[in-house]
């Protein structure tokens, strides 16, 4: 059978890193399928004690009582025994040809461009812990390696395991077909031709942004130089020119009125109560009069969750190294647009879009009842007013 | 999952583990160190159990079995899903009793504290 390599960045499996990375993805599945339904169970057993009892079922009160079961026990050890197996799976397979990545990386075709800032610190929020436990994080440059582009390379690998199809194939490409499909439905007027990401790690939404809008200039801005080195050689493998350059979304030193179209996908969870604001205000600020901004994220909110959601949101805000996951599903971003200065505030959620759409089938795609995870998305969005 | 190279020197620099990781309350670190090391231990009998069915495909094939052989040797679907059966199997088993912690035994016996 010929080897299927998704594009030409993709990392490359021996048969045993190929052997133990479906060990990962069916163990995951195990997990998920087996355990969280049991733990599901037992955690709504509890709070239908607790409500008995005549007390509302807090974390804190499911937390106390789970904590000394065995099943829940059980339950944070294998999952994170899981995740840090599948990260480890992909490091050691990146590393392994590490040589012949940055070999892939020299020899790209020469399109877009890649900004690093030496002098870049990375937001607090991102360098306390790692997020989602995998080495490095998103910042991690190896020492002395100016060509790395073993961050992007080991997320990109991960990913594509992790997602099992479910993100848009391999080519993880769902979440940036949904914005086109919110910004064809909510937005028909914008024809773009400076886009930027914020929070664009290694470009895969991106490309999918720029393939539907192939008239518009496209940037992706995330805080680390590896990662953002393999995302620029991935795209133009891929035959698109991104531009990509390194910042921090709250201030990214980009010039002002700059952009028609600014937007972020499953980044603000990864940030601050504090930076919220911040990063509005930037948006806006790096909007030209009329420009819209759009936010994308995992389709929860805190003011919808029952008793499991609590202590499942718990599990991933403190073993996941997720710590602001609950604070953005509760984030209310109408106000915050508002409060920076947009107009024409749109939020909820929205139907995910599984390929490129069309302009005349996304009507009623945005405003849905929430599907679950991969089936929709919680989108913001906003225009900067026309003066 | 489509192996096309063979395995080369070892990684030269390293940066494996996650950085901030909190001991969960409850948890006694010693299981939860022993439920990596399973964890780990299980993934490699996985890939141990795949060299096997290569080495035993490749054999019935009247075909050379080297280590060269095994390492380029590429599963088709059928083999992708014969593959997925055994590790199934072996995860349910190995897994079956962090599920049972919290339930009512056949013998009654509570076993959820
Ligand atoms: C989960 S990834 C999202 C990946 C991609 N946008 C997608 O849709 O698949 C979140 C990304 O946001 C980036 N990020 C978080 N805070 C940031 C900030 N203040 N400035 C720039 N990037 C940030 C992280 O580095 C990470 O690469």
């Amino acid at each position: 059978m010929p080897a299927v390599r998704i594009h030409p960045m993709m990392p490359l499996s021996t048969h045993d890193e190929a052997a133990e990375q479906s060990f990962v993805v069916a163990l995951k599945t195990f997990l998920a399928t087996q355990f969280d339904p049991a733990v599901r169970r037992t955690t709504l057993g509890i709070a239908e004690q607790i409500s008995a009892a005549g007390e509302k079922p807090t974390l804190q009160r499911l937390r106390k009582r789970l904590e000394g079961r065995q099943l829940y026990q059980n339950w944070i050890s294998s999952l994170r025994a899981a995740q840090e197996l599948m990260w480890q799976a992909a490091v050691d397979c990146v590393d392994r040809q590490r040589s012949e990545l940055e070999a892939l990386e020299r020899s790209a075709p020469k399109l877009g461009s890649l900004h690093v800032d030496p002098g870049f610190e990375v937001p607090r929020y991102l360098a306390a812990g790692d997020v989602h436990m995998m080495p490095g994080g998103y910042y991690y440059d190896p020492p002395g390696d100016e060509h790395s582009v073993r961050q992007g390379a080991v997320f990109d690998k991960a990913a594509s395991l992790y997602s099992l199809g479910r993100q848009g194939g391999q080519m993880n490409d769902m979440r940036g077909q949904t914005i086109v499909a919110h910004l064809y439905e909510i937005y028909p007027d914008l024809q773009p031709t400076r886009i930027l990401e914020m929070g664009c790690t290694v470009g895969n939404s991106l490309v999918a942004v720029a393939r539907n809008f192939p008239a518009a200039k496209c940037t992706g801005l995330d805080v680390g130089a590896s990662l953002l080195r393999y995302a620029r050689a991935r795209a133009a493998h891929l035959g698109v020119a991104l531009d990509f350059v390194q910042g921090s979304a709250e201030a990214t030193g980009l010039p002002e009125a700059s952009f028609d179209l600014v937007y972020s996908s499953a980044m603000l969870h990864e940030t601050s109560h504090k930076a919220l604001p911040r990063i509005m205000a930037e948006c806006y600020r790096l909007l030209r009069p009329g420009g819209i901004m759009v936010h994308l994220e995992v389709p929860f909110r805190a003011e919808m969750a029952d008793a499991y959601d609590l202590v499942r949101a718990d599990f991933e805000t403190r073993y996941n190294n997720e710590p602001f996951w609950m604070g953005a599903t509760e984030a209310d971003y109408v106000r915050l647009a508002r409060e920076a200065g947009f107009i024409d505030i749109h939020a909820g959620f929205q139907d995910a879009a599984l390929g490129p759409p069309s302009r005349d089938q996304v009507k009623g795609m945005f405003g849905q009842p929430n599907k679950g995870g991969y089936k929709s998305w919680y989108i913001a969005s906003a225009r900067k007013p026309r003066q | 999952m489509n192996a096309t190279v063979r395995p080369g020197k070892p990684p030269d620099h390293r940066y494996r583990l996650h950085r901030h990781r909190i001991k969960a309350p409850g948890v006694d670190p010693r299981v939860d160190t022993l439920m990596g090391m399973v964890m780990s231990l299980l993934s490699e009998v996985s890939v141990l159990r795949e060299r096997l069915d290569a080495h035993e495909r490749l054999g019935a094939a009247q075909q050379p079995v080297t280590p060269e052989t095994v390492d380029d040797y590429v599963p088709d679907e059928a083999v992708q899903q014969a593959r997925a059966a055994i590790r199934q199997r072996m995860i349910e088993k190995v897994c079956r009793p962090l599920l049972a912690a919290d339930a009512k035994d056949h013998d009654g016996q509570d076993r959820s504290t």
